[in-house]
């Protein structure tokens, strides 16, 4: 489980710091896939990176199975938490050997790859299903193939804790769900999962826990099902959010644009 | 790039082509010199003729372009792939100037401790190397604003360079041929430090190469896999500074070989550092043993300073680059 308690930070500026996020407290619970949403600019993409300990604390403490996070050493944090980033640098190498870089962490000097690390980059690899693009150069791939590859890289870390910002960018629809239903069974395996998606019905239909933040604040956090039912997304995002129940029975969202809805956050929120 | 199968038939070629611009250096010449009188030569047969010749004149020349060539390979190949801009060479971002400029206030103050040299260029090219990124990163930290701080470091040195051989004119290393960049009249004396500092760097930066190329991956998947970024970004520049510097201390400020031969590497081995690093080293060396025989054999009997040939070259080179670079920010 990961704890985040009075949480604020951001990015130091050439003069003084820019708070992005100001005491913002949440829980991400073990084994479930937590969800955050929320506006541009409302600070997801930067409590990610707190939770990774890219951004140091401020303010405030996050913890990870109650030991805090600045206690852990870079390859202990590695070894813990595997982080897939928004955008990547795209290497002139081949998948596998991107992916084995995500063995970094199991390496000791002078870095030798064992046979346990290329079988744990194979395993990453069978299960995106991209075993047939392994002796592939990256560039030669399509935007999607290497986020895959991408994502093999932070599932041959075999953390505990996964942290994705933003994974369904440059997939196709068909790819997205593939993606989410590879979340599910990592969840079942009992990996604890959090990412952040702008699709609004994808949150509200693949997340354990949905957190929602406005402006640098948590504004929500719980099932998401009660959140779209209370009216905290109309709020947060100044839409109108209809439930359909889809013909399986699973719950169907849409979403438009509702003028009368002011697009600043309300104070009851917080 | 090449496959990598054939990667041990290359590095077989690369090693065959260095020996075999190493016997046409001690060849060519203004004296030609046989095969078989080198042979002679290098075993210590004193009373073969051109024992003078190759064992003070050649063999220290030919060790100095394998040296130098290497050194500023690696040194240009290590600094590209720390700061992820292709454009980065010790010329380009001012490193040169700056160890230029140590050396010579090395060679005014201390001119009793020759063996200091290539820690003195070391001083200069890290120190600027240190400014250049403080300057680049305070000013966007995009590869632009690097290069320009580059731009300005190199101008700024050269200035400063030309100061101190203005009042202290007698210098060696306000000659010319330091500022243009010479393997003439090099000796094994001011080689032997070099030598160990480039041998060690090399070595030092293989061992790195598992962790610069995470580094290459970008600050964020690095740090996510584990990767001291601030450390080994700062391990692999003192690395850079220290071959920049060696490779300076004894040839001058030999230009674009930092810059040219880290590209021609990568085409053929790719990115990785496990093959470019070799693979740079091999080809520098190759490319400024065959220049310093051009720069000897073009106007024989007079020679043209290894680094007009060098630069002659790099020049065009670098406009490809850029517009390369221009095209790829378009697409």
């Amino acid at each position: 489980m990961i704890e985040v308690h009075e949480l604020t930070t951001g990015y130091a500026k050439p003069r003084g710091k820019n708070a992005v996020l100001t005491s913002v407290s949440c829980t991400i619970p073990a084994r479930c896939i937590t969800v955050l949403v929320g506006p541009n600019g409302s600070g997801k993409s930067t409590l990610l990176r707190a939770i990774c300990g890219f951004l140091p604390a401020w303010a405030g403490t996050v913890t990870v199975d109650g030991c805090p996070l600045s206690a852990y050493t870079p390859v202990q944090r590695a070894q813990k938490i595997a982080f897939l980033a928004q955008r990547h640098i795209v290497p002139d190498c081949t998948v596998r050997r991107l992916v084995l870089h995500g063995r970094f962490p199991y390496t000791r000097f002078p870095r030798q790859y064992r046979a346990d690390d290329v079988a744990a980059v194979q395993d990453a690899l069978d299960m995106l299903g991209i075993a047939d693009l392994a002796e592939k150069n990256l560039r030669a791939l399509s935007g999607g193939q290497q986020q895959k590859a991408y994502l093999a890289m932070a599932l041959a870390q075999q953390t505990p804790v996964l942290v994705l910002d933003e994974p369904l960018t440059f997939l196709d629809i068909r790819q997205q769900i593939d993606l989410m239903q590879t979340l599910g069974r990592l969840r079942a395996q009992g990996k604890t999962i959090v990412l952040v998606v702008h699709d609004l019905h994808t949150a509200l239909t693949v997340a354990d826990t949905l957190i929602v933040l406005c402006a640098g604040n948590v504004v929500a956090q719980g099932n998401p099902a009660v959140i779209a039912g209370d009216g905290t997304i109309d709020r947060v995002f100044a839409v109108r959010t209809q439930k359909i129940d889809g013909a399986d029975g699973a719950p169907l969202y849409t979403f438009c644009a509702d003028g009368a809805v002011s697009s600043r956050p309300q104070t009851e929120l917080v | 790039m090449i496959r990598e199968s054939r990667l041990p038939l290359f590095y077989l070629c690369a090693l065959a082509a260095v020996a075999l611009l190493v016997v046409l250096s001690l060849c060519a010449g203004a004296v030609r010199v046989s095969p078989g009188a080198i042979w002679s030569a290098v075993r210590g047969d004193t009373g073969c003729a051109a024992y003078k010749i190759v064992r003070f004149v050649r063999l220290p020349r030919a060790v100095a372009a394998v040296l130098c060539g290497a050194a500023l390979a690696s040194s240009g190949a290590i600094i590209q792939s720390v700061l992820r801009n292709p454009l980065g060479s010790p010329t380009v971002l001012g490193m040169n100037a700056g160890a230029c400029l140590f050396s010579m206030l090395c060679a005014v103050f201390v001119p009793f401790a020759p063996k200091i040299l290539p820690f003195a260029a070391f001083a200069g090219a890290f120190v600027t190397l240190l400014l250049v990124c403080a300057l680049g990163k305070k000013a966007g930290g995009s590869r632009s604003s690097v290069l320009l701080a580059g731009i300005a470091a190199n101008t700024f040195f050269t200035a400063l360079a030309d100061v101190v051989t203005v009042f202290v004119p007698d210098t060696i290393y306000g000659r010319t041929a330091f500022k243009i960049g010479s393997l003439a009249g090099v000796q094994f004396s001011v080689l032997a430090p070099a030598a160990a500092v480039i041998a060690l760097a090399v070595v030092a930066a293989f061992f790195l190469r598992n962790e610069l190329d995470v580094l290459a991956l970008g600050d964020e998947t690095a740090q996510s896999v584990g990767l001291s970024v601030g450390a080994v970004r700062f391990c692999a520049l003192v690395l850079a500074a220290l071959l920049c510097g060696a490779g300076i201390s004894f040839a001058g400020l030999v230009g674009f070989v930092g810059l040219i031969v880290p590209h021609g590497a990568r085409v053929i081995v790719g990115n990785e550092m496990r093959h470019l690093l070799p693979a740079s080293v091999l080809l520098g060396a190759a490319l400024v043993l065959l220049c310093d025989v051009i720069s000897r054999v073009l106007f024989a009997p007079f020679e043209v300073p290894v680094g007009i040939v060098l630069s002659l070259i790099g020049g065009p080179f670098f406009v490809v680059l850029l517009l390369k670079e221009r095209r790829a920010r378009h697409d």
